[in-house]
């Protein structure tokens, strides 16, 4: 299984990165929505997305639109970890076509059954 | 002065002859830190203190805390995910079948703990079969700890536990956030009622459940504890209902009252009844 992580903060990228790798899922990074875009655009074998909200240059919910507008991997999931967490920002979340959602701090268990709720069943 | 091995024997037997969990009494940090809380409320000085008071009094309520403050409350909305699947897909919809005439379907959550369990069911209701709405459906969460039954009941959630197997679409559909924490909705609360009750204290309450989740609590009790419970729920289910229990549980090594049933990469049980029951 492969995901991408989209996230500016270096400690997030490695914190998950981390956490994703013990589940045998193999990782590749971006830094914003804009280069999150490009990975995609070259390379589309992904299972699974994992991005930030609040980055330069393309914010999370911009690029989440963009890809999915795109059909850059129509049957990839995307969730967003964000610390935002007011309803109304999930439902835009789910509308430009999130899937799930996970609220900043998270502990691995929490990654862990997001996961399994998105129906990646190895990995928990 | 620190605790002797034989105040750790005296408080493992005492939690487990108050709530069947069985706590290895050379897990003294676990004691320790467990009953902290309750070292200060009895107004001892310390652990050793707390045992003497314990040793000398037949305080029921004193002794009742303290299996209270050993017990394992960790719980997650649709927990493992797949018996919630097995339950919408299969269990569910023959339940609903069976129930047509009556229109009244009784659900227990044994060991609810702070009720993700029960709310997570009635979500499932909801979502999943609408035509229930006009039912008599209730969702009974029983908990031996009054601390979780009552979180249960106000039913107000966390950060940390939100995060934790809601659906981001359930979410935002049946929580209302309140500063730091989520509120579960009205319509699911009505559905939900929570009370206490020990599972190994035969209740008097004459409910013919038709579904029992029991899942993540016999794996702490012994084997003649786990058998007499599973009697109790027999008795309590009513003849086509389901019981489930946790991932790591089994009802074969204990009794002879269910039959295991496997689907949805799961396995539920079915109430045995008729021969075998003259049996026991
Ligand atoms: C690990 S939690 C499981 C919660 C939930 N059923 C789940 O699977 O997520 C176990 C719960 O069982 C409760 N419990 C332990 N012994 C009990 C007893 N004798 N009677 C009733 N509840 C008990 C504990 O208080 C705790 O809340």
């Amino acid at each position: 299984m492969r995901a991408l992580i989209v996230d500016d903060s270096s400690f997030t990228r490695k914190y998950l990165r981390e956490h994703l790798a013990r589940l045998g899922v193999t990782c590749v990074e971006a830094q914003d929505g804009t280069e999150a875009l490009e990975v995609l655009r070259r390379e589309e074998e992904f299972d699974l997305t994992l991005s930030d909200v609040n980055m330069p240059r393309m914010d999370g919910l911009t690029f989440v639109k963009s890809l999915r507008e795109e059909g850059l991997g129509p049957a990839m999931k995307v969730m967003m970890i964000t610390t935002e967490t007011d309803n109304s920002f999930i439902t835009r979340a789910l509308a430009y076509g999130a899937n799930e959602f996970l609220m900043k701090p998270f502990t691995s268990q929490s990654l862990k059954e997001k996961l399994l709720l998105m129906g990646f069943a190895g990995t928990a | 002065m620190a605790c002797s091995d034989s105040d750790y024997v005296y408080l493992g037997k005492l939690v487990q002859a108050q709530s069947a969990n069985v706590v290895d009494p050379a897990r003294k940090t676990l004691f320790e830190s467990r009953l902290q809380p309750l070292v200060r409320v009895a107004g001892a000085a310390n652990l050793e203190g707390l045992v003497g008071l314990l040793r000398e009094s037949r305080s029921a309520p004193l002794h009742r805390a303290v299996a209270e403050a050993m017990t394992i409350n960790e719980t997650s909305f649709f927990r493992d995910v797949k018996p919630f699947d097995l339950l919408r897909d299969e269990v569910l919809p023959q339940l609903i079948e069976q129930r047509s005439a009556e229109r009244r379907l009784r659900i227990w959550s044994a060991a609810s703990s702070t009720g993700q369990e029960a709310y997570s069911l009635a979500m499932l209701l909801v979502e999943h079969f609408p035509q229930l709405a006009r039912w008599d459906v209730r969702i009974i969460g029983t908990d031996l700890s009054r601390e979780v039954i009552e979180y249960a009941r106000r039913g107000r959630y966390r950060r940390l536990e939100m995060n934790r197997g809601l659906p981001a679409k359930l979410l935002v559909k049946h929580f209302r956030r309140d500063e730091d924490e989520w509120e579960v909705s009205e319509g699911l609360k009505a559905l939900c009622e929570f009370e206490v009750g020990n599972l190994c204290v035969p209740s008097v309450r004459t409910f013919a459940f038709d579904l029992v989740l029991l899942r993540n609590v016999l794996l702490y009790f012994s084997k003649p504890d786990r058998t007499a419970v599973f009697r109790e729920v027999h008795r309590k289910l009513s003849s086509r209902g389901f019981l489930v229990l946790g991932n790591a549980e089994q009802a074969e090594d204990s009794t002879e009252l269910f039959r295991a049933e496997f689907s949805k990469d799961c396995y539920f049980y079915r109430p045995i009844f008729d021969e075998v029951r003259n049996r026991i």
